[in-house]
């Protein structure tokens, strides 16, 4: 350590934190000797420093665990989440092809195809909040029209 | 005093008693009142504020949290959400969006009153916190199953409402709006009225034969307008007391390639469709018949999906149910 | 717990104070130390497959900053001035910090919540997550000297004893044109 760097003065907040190897340490406690200074800012650090340390842990409150947790039961929510999305999806899936499978059984009428259309996403999310802001309250329906992007 | 006498003080002192314990057990449990009375004032409450402030929305995206500000005011009875070419301006039953040089105006707006806030969800009163450095009473919903669906932070002060908060059905924050600053004590800047400009939607009692217009789409949603956009689009208003829900429809086939990209494959009724997590909410797009239908609502997204799914009429019937029993617990993988 | 990987559970019940305690230390307010405490416990579930055994206190500090730092870096980006054609709406000035007062803050929170955020960080993470100075730097991405010169900085300013100089000089940066200085 250069000795620039062993009378800057937060060599003081090291040396209250343990973070000063035997030498540094010796330094600064030389230093400490001489300098009322420094032993003024040292004992100001030491008061700050315990205050800080003694600033009680916070308990979140109950609602916050019980939210994420889902109550007193343990489960792997990320898990279940993913199953629950799955059978829904799979037998959804099968419902449709044994639907499908009828139709092809009884056979396919030729009919006229219909355009294919773009959906205005953008321009619906708007109309929906719009038309929801007058039965809702006005500012948080009308948010998202005033913020940009592709999809609103 | 003879024993009447005293019988009679004896009851009098009880019944003073009595009262005077009626009367400190009959305080509220909380100074709130009733949370559906909060919520019912509070849809009303910006529209005659006089406010300014800063609107911060979160919606989450898959594992993404975007979150965006705007600005609102309101002044003399008409709002103003926005800025620049992305602005809404409302007054009574009027609205009016730019959005990127195009403007959309809603005329006179006639239509049935949504059903109560605690229609479709329990409300309880929890405790009181702070948004935007003010006091705000708390109210959940919860969902048949008890679990909470959403949070509503309204000031205790002037009614408004300061913070929604929507969560998933694994309790994750889904969707947040919030200001994020806010003055509403009577200074605001000037406000313009609404402009008179801009093509828009026209209420219409029967959409036709092509358009399913259900009145009902569970859980909870009831239909409280119809419109026809210039585009012959028509539009189905929903809401369920807390939330609300847009279908609109058009004739033909889902352009899937044409859609904007971060859509979500999922399945709705059988079909596939695609679904998008946006600040004005979870919005889906899928085919039924020969219709494309986009849904548009503010609703936890499992409960979305499910009402945008309803509009088919029916929830998969007896053949579901064949295949769910068949698949029953054991599930795939 | 197998092969000392903890459960997503077990952490937010063994540890979920810990968690929740810094998150409102650097926060500063129950409402936003309640969303930073929920979307590090999501990144906390996603991290725990790639968790490697050591300090769990560190790797959950280490995140709840993460998250508090990437929710700094949105604000930044989108200041709360005025809304624009508004001359009239001021935002109404902080409160003037004129008298410096070297005495311990009463309301220590709101002091820690009110120290610029560069400061704040280091202070939390030393003298609330008890992190020792390499942990920090790793956290932050920052040099072992430049954690101590903030840590020492941040706790000074909570007495008001040094008001903040965004040109403070960092031991580890060296003052550009001097060469071969002694």
């Amino acid at each position: 350590m250069t000795e620039r760097e062993a009378m800057h003065e937060d060599a003081l907040s090291a040396y209250l934190d343990g973070e000063l190897d035997d030498a540094a340490r010796a330094d600064v406690e030389a230093r400490l000797e001489t300098s009322p200074e420094w032993r003024a800012i040292l004992e100001e650090l030491r008061e700050t420093r315990d205050a800080l340390r003694a600033l009680p842990a916070v308990d979140p409150p109950p609602e916050l665990w019980s939210r994420i947790l889902g109550g007193d039961d343990v489960v792997d929510l990320a898990a279940a989440r993913r199953e629950r999305r799955d059978r829904r999806s799979i037998w959804k899936m099968v419902a449709a092809a044994a639907a499908a499978a009828i139709v092809i059984v009884v056979g396919v009428a030729a009919v006229p195809q219909p355009d294919k259309v773009e959906p205005a996403v953008a321009t619906y999310a708007d109309a929906h909040a719009a038309r929801s802001s007058l039965s809702n309250d006005a500012v948080s329906s009308l948010a998202s029209v005033g913020i940009p992007g592709s999809t609103r | 005093m003879n024993a009447a006498g005293r019988l009679g003080r004896a009851v009098l002192a009880l019944a003073v008693l009595l009262a005077l314990v009626i009367a400190l057990s009959g305080a509220p449990a909380s100074a709130g009142g009733d949370p559906a009375e909060l919520l019912r004032r509070a849809r009303e409450a910006a529209n005659e504020a006089v406010l300014a402030g800063i609107v911060e929305v979160r919606w989450r995206d898959g594992d993404d949290l975007h979150v965006e500000r705007t600005g609102a005011r309101s002044r003399q009875g008409t709002v103003v959400v926005g800025r620049g070419e992305h602005v809404a301006v409302g007054a009574q039953g009027a609205r009016w969006a730019a959005d990127d040089g195009v403007a959309t105006r809603w005329g006179h707006v006639e239509s049935a009153p949504p059903p109560g806030p605690g229609s479709s969800w329990d409300l309880e009163l929890d405790d009181p916190a702070r948004v935007a450095g003010r006091d705000a009473h708390v109210i959940i919903a919860r969902d048949d199953e008890g679990r909470e669906r959403a949070r509503f932070f309204v000031d205790m002060e002037n009614g408004l409402l300061l913070r929604r908060d929507v969560v998933d059905d694994d309790g994750t924050l889904e969707r947040s709006v919030r200001y994020a600053r806010l003055t509403a004590d009577g200074v605001s800047p000037a406000v313009p009225p609404v402009p008179d400009r801009g093509k828009g939607p026209v209420v219409t009692d029967d959409v036709g034969a092509r358009f399913v217009a259900p009145t009902r789409l569970e859980p909870g949603f009831e239909l409280l307008g119809r419109y026809r956009h210039p585009d012959g689009t028509v539009q189905l208003f929903y809401a369920d007391g807390l939330f609300s829900l847009s279908i609109f429809q058009q004739p033909g086939l889902v352009d899937w390639d044409a859609l904007p990209p971060g859509g979500r494959r999922v399945f709705v009724d059988g079909e596939r469709g695609s679904a998008y997590s946006t600040p004005a909410g979870t919005v889906v797009v899928w085919e039924l018949d020969d219709l494309v239908v986009t849904g548009v609502s503010d609703a936890p997204s499992d409960v979305a999906q499910e009402a945008i799914a309803a509009l088919d009429g029916d929830d998969g019937g007896p053949l579901a149910d064949v295949v769910d029993y068949v698949l029953g617990p054991f599930g795939w993988e | 717990m197998a092969d000392g990987i903890p459960t997503w559970e077990e952490v937010a019940r063994d540890h979920g104070r810990f968690l929740y305690t810094v998150a409102y230390r650097l926060a500063g307010n129950e409402q936003d130390a309640q969303d930073l405490a929920q979307e590090a416990l999501i990144r906390v579930r996603k991290g725990l497959e790639r968790y490697e055994p050591g300090s769990l206190e560190g790797w959950l500090a280490r995140i709840v900053t993460n998250v508090f730092l990437d929710e700094m870096r949105r604000r930044k980006r989108r200041p709360t001035s005025a809304l624009p054609d508004d001359p009239d709406w001021v935002v109404p000035p902080a409160p003037a910090a004129d008298e410096a007062s070297h005495e311990l803050p009463e309301d220590l929170q709101a002091a820690l919540a009110a120290l610029p955020e560069e400061f704040r960080v280091p202070v939390v993470l030393c003298d609330v997550a008890d992190q020792s100075y390499e942990q920090i730097a790793d956290s932050l991405d920052i040099p072992v000297g430049t954690v101590r010169s903030r840590i020492h900085r941040g706790r000074r300013l909570l007495r008001g004893a040094l008001t903040p100089d965004p040109d403070g000089a960092d031991p580890d940066t060296p003052p550009t044109g001097l060469e071969g200085a002694a």
